[in-house]
């Protein structure tokens, strides 16, 4: 994916970090800053190839506004007639405000991406797997269903070296977040 | 002011996710119709079979993408994948290069409308193909994937065993002259194969055995067939007849 990988990039991030500093700290509805955990759909690109599957998340604060934050994905999807499996781990810092019901937030991460590729026809099998470093930078934003549950939206954009090339690429995910510690 | 700000910041993001989620890869060449090739190159320690598969560390080399004769032309993406839409239908060739140094071509024939999937492995300074399929979209086959064509009986992506003389090429690659079979020679890709030499010496090593496949020698092949339009076959034994 190399397409408007700096528009979605300034987007995410402008859009994370606008509504967090124009966010009134700990507004009425919503309430101090606790570890969560996050666990919904994810969508990923790698490169051409489109992939779907889980991505889990958790984070914990270290501030009223700062968290700690532990990402873990993973992915699968076929492309040219392969197979493709990714999976991520990555942490970093959050940065989070609460508006109403809506917790905006922005993150940069950092990590590794385990990409494989396999190849079946017939009783042939070729399995190639490399893992890459990278950022993941990006942010979105937490609807409050009430003290515990949230609904979640986020995009990242991944930037991994590897072959000698540096891919930008998407990943956007949907699920639920469960806050601890109230 | 704020509420202003926000709300031209969520149309900038909703702009970029549906350019960059729904977004494909813009055609590197003239024009949007034609032939779509999708490509993955895979590095220099793949494995091969079920049962033996490794991380490996992957060429750090930049691998290009260019079509010979035409503008279209992309770097291969850190997965290892690329694409090209819009290649004019007909026979063209597939250039590739890493830190731009040409390291091996693949001649492919597509009509209007095919999409080509094709697979490589580079290793340090060679190409290997390791699958390529055309599927044509009012192709009617008889295994429903577009890539059906018979070569000595076997159908593309099945098992296939063949027999003949090495005409060029060595261990890793060769061109074979099949026996009973009048057109053109099979390209056998053996990189990852097992060899036997029959009928040699018990201290005869395994390298030695693989410089034993040379022009002139007689082999039976075990694989699988992985192209019709080049006749292509991923080697799993070759055994090299005394």
């Amino acid at each position: 994916m190399r397409g408007g990988p700096a528009l979605a990039l300034a987007a995410s991030l402008g859009f994370a970090a606008s509504l967090a500093s124009a966010a009134p700290r700990g507004g009425a509805a919503g309430g101090s800053n606790a570890p969560s955990l996050f666990a919904g759909y994810s969508y990923a690109e790698a490169g051409d190839a489109n992939l779907q599957g889980l991505g889990l998340s958790g984070s914990y604060p270290l501030g009223d506004a700062l968290n700690l934050v532990v990402d873990l994905s993973a992915h699968g999807g076929s492309f040219a007639g392969t197979d493709f499996g990714q999976i991520g781990l990555l942490a970093g810092a959050r940065w989070t405000r609460w508006y109403g019901r809506f917790q905006p937030f922005a993150e940069g991460l950092f990590g590794s991406v385990r990409t494989s590729v396999t190849v079946t026809s017939g009783d042939v099998r070729l399995e190639d797997a490399d893992a890459d470093w990278g950022l993941a930078l990006g942010g979105g934003v937490d609807y409050r269903l009430n003290a515990r549950w949230s609904l979640r939206g986020l995009v990242h954009l991944r930037l991994l070296q590897g072959e000698g090339a540096w891919d930008s690429d998407p990943r956007l995910a949907l699920g639920a977040v469960f806050r601890l510690g109230r | 002011m704020k509420r202003r700000m926000l709300v031209s910041w969520a149309a900038i993001v909703v702009a970029a996710v549906v350019t960059v989620g729904c977004g494909s890869e813009s055609p590197t060449g003239p024009s949007a119709n034609g032939i779509v090739v999708q490509g993955v190159v895979l590095g220099e320690g793949t494995s091969f079979s079920a049962a033996d598969t490794q991380t490996s560390a992957s060429s750090a080399k930049k691998v290009t993408v260019k079509v010979e004769g035409t503008s279209f032309s992309v770097d291969v993406s850190a997965s290892g994948t690329f694409q090209f839409t819009g290649i004019p239908s007909g026979t063209f060739t597939l250039i590739f290069l890493a830190d731009g140094v040409e390291i091996g071509r693949v001649v492919v024939t597509a009509e209007e409308g095919s999409e080509v999937k094709i697979v490589v492995q580079v290793t340090d300074a060679t190409l290997v193909l390791v699958e390529l399929k055309v599927e044509n979209p009012d192709a009617s086959d008889d295994d429903g994937d577009g890539s059906s064509c018979v070569v000595n009986g076997g159908k593309a992506g099945e098992r296939i065993e063949l027999e003949g003389n090495v005409t060029s090429g060595s261990s890793s690659q060769f061109n074979l002259s099949v026996t009973g079979r009048s057109s053109t020679d099979v390209v056998v890709n053996a990189g990852s194969a097992s060899f036997k030499c029959n009928g040699s010496p018990k201290t005869m090593t395994d390298a030695e055995c693989k410089a034993s496949v040379k022009p002139g020698a007689k082999v039976h092949v075990r694989g699988t067939l992985m192209s019709c339009t080049t006749a292509q076959v991923t080697a799993s034994e070759v055994k090299v007849q005394k």
